[in-house]
């Protein structure tokens, strides 16, 4: 049906300035998957179909900065407008460079195409796939529902996320063995350990993201009350 | 900061109306305050009962206590002349007197009893500066005040409010009917202005209130709903019915 709403009257500005964020969320959450994908399955066709939808999310990044100059301009928003439209301008900065990520991550993937890569590190990289996945979700789930609390529980997501690359690159570092032969094949290891800092910022900017859902809800930094 | 003017449980009565229900709110020297809501909301009507230009309205009546550094200005004894010495108006339209700009701003001096010109002199040309205007005006003085252009006449009676230094100004709507550059030079002379005065002003301009004022106080069918800082109340008002008026979701 068409919308009685003209096309910049303020409700609508700001309504559509919501529904290009849930479109760039999904185009972020699709790049993620099928970076995960191809990871998994050693997809190079996928990995490159990533790498050239990431300009669609760079285009969003700007058409969204605009309409957000354009909200400031037209509409001077105040109180939940205002603090919607600043958490706009933070998060697609957050969603330009998961879509990064998942180009990186992509491009690993074809990096790593002709390389043996052992199948225990493979498992690793998708259970953390997994996790850095789905902390985007939960933020992403967090900004549709404008679920300050789902937000909040994301608190400690960067924790968790620098523990797991630790972790990771800990156990993904060639070692030489009692043999003083080096298992694997180092640049795999290398490949490997740059998907880890890929999705650790992933699973980091998922947190930012959730910071800007509880920014938006109560106009606090969750930020601040971790510092204190 | 110290309190200059409070009001206490104020209400007014337009005959057997209501207008304005148990109003509390207290006005701090060198601030500004910013009366905001819908029309027909009693922010006008509060303003009025701080200089008691209610008095002037037939059938309105008066309830509560409002007191000007903790005098009480409806008690019976009190001198309503004196009272609008210190607590002067500026209204929504420029109101100029068919006289020349000098004698606009030394009217209210040479009605309370100065005859010493030089000290008039004086008392005009700082008016005129700090209402913004002496340095368009300061060389046709004696020219009709009814020639300056709107905004000109504004900031003149500004200064012709200024001019016997009072303890508070009121303001109702000052830049209503103003073009955006002269509501730009009224709203920096208030600024100017707030240093050692208790400026109070009833705006229906989202913007001019975040813009201009230190408090805002939040009326809606003559309560007054919510008052804090400006600041938190255009970024985070704690009521509902705030944050629905000044994102404009009302109605």
């Amino acid at each position: 049906m068409e919308s009685i709403l003209c096309e910049d009257s303020p409700r609508q500005m700001l309504a559509t300035l919501r529904t290009r964020l849930l479109v760039m969320f999904a185009h972020a959450g699709i790049a993620l998957d099928e970076s995960g994908k191809a990871l998994s399955q050693d997809d190079a066709a996928r990995a490159l179909a990533v790498q050239e939808g990431d300009a669609v999310i760079d285009e969003l990044e700007n058409e969204i900065d605009e309409l957000c100059l354009r909200v400031m301009a037209r509409l001077q928003p105040v109180a939940g407008d205002l603090r919607f439209v600043v958490a706009a301008l933070r998060m697609v900065v957050d969603l330009e460079r998961i879509g990064d990520e998942a180009a990186s991550i992509a491009e690993r993937v074809l990096l790593l195409h002709e390389l043996p890569i052992k199948e225990e590190d493979m498992r690793r990289l998708r259970e953390m796939f997994a996790q850095a996945r789905a902390a985007f979700a939960q933020a992403a789930d967090a900004f549709r529902e404008e679920d300050a609390e789902a937000a909040r529980s994301l608190r400690a997501a960067e924790d968790d996320a620098m523990q797991a690359e630790v972790a990771l690159l800990q156990a993904l570092m060639p070692m030489p063995g009692e043999d003083g032969r080096v298992s694997g094949d180092p640049r795999a290891a290398i490949h490997a350990m740059l998907i880890v800092r890929s999705l650790t910022r992933v699973w980091r900017r998922s947190a930012n993201i959730a910071e800007q859902v509880y920014f938006m809800r109560h106009g606090a930094s969750l930020k601040h009350e971790l510092v204190r | 900061m110290s309190i200059t003017m409070k009001a206490r449980d104020v209400s007014v009565f337009y005959g057997d109306h209501k207008a304005l229900h148990n109003v509390n709110l207290s006005f701090e020297s060198g601030k500004v305050t910013a009366l905001i809501g819908p029309s027909g909301c009693g922010k006008s009507t509060f303003l009025r009962c701080l200089n008691r230009m209610n008095d002037l309205v037939p059938g309105a009546r008066v309830e509560g206590v409002i007191e000007l550094d903790g005098e009480n200005i409806n008690a019976p004894a009190t001198n309503v002349a004196s009272l609008r010495r210190r607590v002067g108006m500026v209204f929504q339209k420029p109101n100029p007197f068919p006289k020349s700009i000098f004698e606009n701003v030394a009217y209210g001096l040479r009605v309370n009893g100065m005859k010493d010109e030089n000290a008039i002199a004086e008392r005009v040309e700082t008016a005129l500066t700090r209402a913004a205007l002496f340095n368009e005006v300061k060389d046709r003085l004696h020219s009709s005040a009814m020639g300056l252009s709107g905004g000109q006449q504004q900031r003149l009676c500004i200064a012709r409010a200024l001019a016997v230094e009072p303890e508070v100004l009121l303001m109702d709507e000052p830049a209503s009917a103003l073009d955006p550059i002269a509501t730009r030079h009224v709203e920096e002379s208030v600024m100017e202005l707030k240093s050692g005065l208790t400026i109070v002003i009833v705006t229906h301009s989202m913007q001019q209130a975040a813009r201009i004022s230190d408090e805002t106080a939040f009326f809606y069918m003559g309560k007054l709903i919510e008052h804090g800082e400006t600041d938190v109340i255009f970024t985070r008002p704690a009521q509902k019915q705030t944050e629905d008026y000044i994102t404009g979701r009302f109605g």
